[in-house]
């Protein structure tokens, strides 16, 4: 190597180190690595497995029954089964040859890591928005992990409309709603979602719901001289709630409740015949005030003691499921993964032939 | 003496931690590659609409280049270091196991975090706390190992044994703690009100150009391990080595009088660094790789042709970088041709000085022609790339977009063709060093281990042990990653995409993208200027966007507050005027108007422009109590027949 022998190193020659405590803590090597040996020995017992499934079962049980928040009595069981799986793999001597064995094994433990940080991280939650109405990021309902990463304030979309088509015996079709939102590059965007095609932002998928509605709009006028207000009271589901389409509702700054609710005439959902959600033709707006009791139509006031009712006119609005768990794609890459490798181990083990085949 | 230009490598821990610095920048280097290919099919004729608009196209650019840039040079150069100096090496663990875990916060926070990519020079970020502080995390761990490496060297005369590469990773290691020292003296002076790419910019400005400065010590240090041995011919030349090492270094000494004479955020500022890369950076490094391109012409010296011819295709793609700098007249594909030559350049020294460290490591390399394919094709697929860019930017294609689904027609198509072709092959030779590095890393560990790797089964009838553990958790792993990002892809990308995209609108759209681009820019350059009371300049930038956008009613604003910094209350007063025509409702526009008047010496206009900002502002606008205290203080001047400036108090 031209005057270079490979352990000169400053002009000295370089040896390995004849006390071993240099190169650890103290202990020597093999004392060290025996016990690392016994400790993941131990994390990977069978018996250790045995009650990590059961703490699991007993975790699912907690999950499926307490109304209470349950996240850690799933996490801490599979966090304990990847651990004990891990130790499995690295201890085991049948994993250093069989590949496909192997393999089936690591996504296993994602698999297990996986549903544990999703259950860390996901959100489940409903929103109903009115026509027209933006989303502010409240949601009506909502449940979540502790380490959910909140990013709900920055999303915005509005509800554009939706047709929902009904077959014969009033069994719903697909729900088609336009929604409308500005791209991060800051051009306007629009689509059509379903409740099997989300609206997709910050990784948040929103898809409708079963629930949609009436909601008339009204214009409240404080007498204390505050600015206007407009609003929509999102009325009971349809047609779920066909024969209950009425709300108390407060206007804002008011101390009085009112009661509303719509009346119309035509059949919007006929269960003898195809037909689709609409907005009735023509409809009145009973609004109950104390002892006072008004019938609206659209562009109609009521003047009360607080303040002027304007109603605006009737809208629909539509109820949206919202669903957050980053984890899924990779749980799914982690299980088909998971198949595949548990496939080709089975295909190598039962399509191998003797090396010496009997002779006839 | 070849000794003179190499560091012996040491048994023991200090080899296992060089193993696992070799280890980040390959992983991080791998990763960057499949970000890379994500790029290239985002900026390729017709494979751009498998991504849709937009593809995750800019968290993939954020990620590819720290994985590339940052990470990959920089734990190399710490493992350089390591090889250098290795007196505390539980430091140097430490600074390991921070870069380790900077790094995988750096590539994990899009995928839990998200955070809006910030396309700002040199460092892009995602602008999300887990990504900053993955990126803090893994800058600390550097500057640690970079601590380490000069505290060690102190007092310690240098030996014949890597000499002179052991002053140039000095050099290099003090070149990286200035540039954190100067990202430092940028934080503490920024004022954090800046919008995200105007602070990301100017953070990492100057830190950025002292970067290319220890890159290019890094790529000298590469050039004279494998290439040395044939420059070396006499005394006179191993002491020229060292003094082109200095040389790069040395101008640096003026970054502290950078910082102490501007502030960071004028132009003064950002033009002193850029200047001084300009013409610092690259003169001894470009002598130091022509001697030992002549060197290594010659034929002389104990390497093997085949790192030769590497390492003469690296200074040429260094020499082409330079050359498309020297052609940038804008903010186009030039620029990305520039640096990717010279960062590409950079990295084929990398790979070339990888090959030669394996065995040395105690790891089996490639066969030398194999080893060979793999760097020309490197090579010359990104020397296409450079020129393929250069000749669209050229054109005047912006850069930092994809392009969506647009045709370019013509000469453009064809020289994005060319750049699409040289990225494929590069990218392709990419994947293939990494192919290498992995046969190698497990074919060496099952070496040592006394066992062969799988492909070599035949061979061990004898009945050694075989051992799949780590390819099998590569496999697993890179298929899950892979798999998952798939499906994200395609499952994140269904109705968002509504409606489809009208190809003969892509070209107006691209266009219209790029005046978008450069809008922002400017704008956000202007606002910068603003808060710096850097007026003239504020003005300069905001007289490019108002060309652009003429009806952008913000611009008009500003525009007339920079005026009204100039003193020029005239043309301010018909700029905010010309904002309310085009905004009613631009309730700042009021505010500067009814300035802008008063230093005419209308009070009665000015109190008018002022009630009418104060009608319109929010209740908890911040200026609301000066508008309501000027408009006090003229009243009261108009009754006592004086005129007096109240609401700009530094007049």
């Amino acid at each position: 190597m031209n005057g270079f022998d490979g352990t000169e190193f400053m002009g000295q020659t370089v040896k390995p180190p004849d006390n071993p405590s240099v190169m650890g803590r103290g202990a020597p090597r093999d004392l060290r690595i025996s016990r690392l040996q016994r400790a993941l020995g131990a994390l990977a017992s069978l018996k250790l497995t045995l009650a990590i499934l059961a703490a699991l079962g007993g975790g699912t049980m907690v999950a499926y029954l307490s109304e209470a928040r349950t996240t850690w009595a799933l996490v801490l069981p599979l966090a304990a089964f990847s651990v004990n799986l891990a130790a499995a793999v690295a201890t085991n001597p049948v994993f250093r040859r069989q590949t496909a064995l192997l393999m089936f094994h690591l996504a296993l433990i994602a698999i297990v890591l996986l549903i544990a940080v999703g259950r860390l991280t996901y959100l489940k939650g409903q929103l109903e928005l009115a026509q027209g109405q933006v989303f502010d990021g409240q949601l009506t309902q909502e449940e979540s992990g502790p380490w959910h990463p909140r990013r709900l304030d920055a999303v915005r979309f509005s509800n554009q409309g939706f047709t929902i088509g009904y077959a014969k015996g009033m069994r719903r079709a697909a729900t088609r709603n336009q929604v409308a939102w500005t791209a991060p590059d800051g051009r306007p965007r629009q689509a059509v979602i379903g409740d099997q095609d989300p609206l997709i932002l910050e990784g948040y998928r929103f898809y409708t719901n079963f629930n949609k509605g009436f909601a008339p709009v009204f214009v409240w006028r404080p007498r204390s001289g505050a600015s206007p207000q407009l609003g929509a009271v999102h009325l009971p589901a349809y047609p779920l709630h066909e024969y209950r389409q009425a709300q108390e509702w407060q206007p804002p700054g008011s101390r009085s409740p009112l009661w509303i609710m719509l009346r119309f005439d035509e059949v919007i959902l006929d269960p003898e015949k195809s037909s689709e959600f609409r907005l009735p033709t023509e409809h009145r707006l009973v609004v109950r005030a104390g002892e006072a009791r008004r019938e609206l139509k659209p562009g109609d006031a009521m003047h009360l003691a607080e303040g002027v009712l304007v109603y605006q006119g009737l809208r629909s609005w539509m109820g949206y499921t919202v669903f957050y768990d980053f984890t899924l794609p990779w749980l799914l890459a982690a299980c088909i993964l998971a198949v595949a490798s548990l496939a080709w181990h089975f295909w190598r083990k039962f399509s191998a032939r003797p090396w010496n085949p009997p002779v006839s | 003496m070849a000794g003179f230009w190499r560091l012996a490598i040491p048994e023991g821990p200090v080899r296992r931690l060089a193993l696992g610095w070799l280890g980040l920048g390959v992983g991080a280097l791998g990763a960057s590659t499949v970000f890379g290919l994500w790029l290239l099919i985002a900026r390729t004729p017709y494979l751009s609409r498998l991504l849709g608009a937009g593809g995750g196209f800019h968290t993939a650019l954020v990620l590819h280049v720290g994985l590339s840039v940052l990470i990959w040079f920089l734990a190399f150069a710490c493992l350089l270091w390591t090889l250098a100096q290795h007196r505390y090496p539980r430091v140097g663990w430490g600074a390991f196991g921070c870069c380790v875990g900077g790094a995988l916060l750096m590539l994990g926070a899009p995928w839990v975090g998200g955070g809006r990519p910030v396309m700002n020079n040199y460092v892009p970020v995602l602008d999300s706390p887990l990504f900053l502080a993955g990126l803090g995390l893994f800058a600390g761990g550097v500057a640690l190992q970079a601590a380490a490496t000069l505290v060690g060297g102190l007092g310690r005369r240098p030996g014949q044994s890597g000499a002179a590469l052991r002053t140039g990773l000095y050099l290099m290691a003090v070149t990286v703690l200035v540039a954190m020292v100067s990202l430092g003296a940028s934080w503490a002076t920024l004022p954090r009100t800046l919008p995200a790419p105007a602070y990301f910019e100017a953070l990492f400005w100057s830190a950025g150009h002292i970067l290319q400065f220890a890159y290019t010590l890094l790529a000298m240090v590469a050039w004279l391990w494998i290439g040395g041995a044939a420059y070396s011919g006499s005394p006179w030349a191993r002491r020229a080595g060292v003094v082109l090492f200095v040389l790069t270094a040395v101008p640096l000494m003026a970054v502290g009088w950078i910082h102490w004479n501007y502030a960071v955020i004028s132009p003064e500022f950002r033009t002193a660094f850029t200047r001084l890369m300009s013409y610092a950076s690259w003169p001894a490094a470009m002598l130091l790789g022509g001697a030992v391109l002549l060197g290594a012409l010659r034929n002389r010296g104990p390497e093997p042709r085949q790192a030769r011819r590497g390492l003469g295709l690296a200074v040429w793609l260094f020499v082409t970088g330079l050359v498309a700098g020297a052609l940038i007249r804008g903010d186009n594909l030039m620029v990305p041709a520039h640096y990717h030559g010279v960062i590409g350049a950079v990295t084929l020294s990398l790979m070339a000085l990888t090959y030669r460290l394996l065995p040395e490591l105690g790891f089996p390399g490639p066969a030398l022609r194999v080893e060979s394919w793999q760097l020309r094709s490197y090579g010359w697929g990104l020397l296409l790339w450079v020129v393929g860019l250069a000749w669209s930017g050229s054109q005047g294609i912006a850069r930092k977009a994809p392009l969506g689904g647009q045709l370019p027609g013509g000469l453009e198509a064809v020289a994005m063709g060319m750049a699409a072709l040289g990225g494929g092959v590069a990218i392709a030779s990419g994947l293939g060093f990494l192919a290498l590095m992995s046969a190698s890393l497990v074919g060496g560990r099952n070496a040592i281990l006394g066992v062969l790797p799988p492909w070599r089964r035949g061979a061990a009838a004898g009945g050694a042990r075989v051992d799949h553990r780590l390819l099998a958790a590569v496999l697993t792993i890179g298929l899950i990653l892979a798999g998952g990002i798939a499906v994200s892809r395609v499952s994140g990308s269904g109705p968002n995409r509504w409606p489809p995209p009208d190809p003969r609108l892509e070209p107006v759209r691209h266009a219209q993208r790029a005046r978008e681009t450069e809008i922002g820019q400017r704008f956000q350059q202007a606002v910068a200027m603003l808060h710096a009371k850097q007026y003239e300049h504020a003005a300069v930038a905001l007289h490019r966007v108002l060309e652009l956008a003429p009806a952008l009613p913000e611009a008009h604003v500003n525009m007339g507050f920079a005026l009204v910094g100039l003193e020029r209350y005239g043309a301010a007063r018909d700029f905010f005027i010309s904002a309310t025509e085009l905004r009613p409702m631009q309730v700042n526009a009021y505010y500067g108007l009814a300035i802008a008047l008063e230093n005419l010496g209308d009070l009665l206009g000015a109190m008018g422009a002022m009630r009418t900002y104060l009608h319109l502002a929010r209740p908890d606008d911040p200026y609301r109590r000066k508008a309501e205290a000027a408009l006090w203080e003229w009243q009261a001047a108009l009754d006592a027949g004086r005129p007096k400036t109240a609401a700009n108090p530094e007049r």
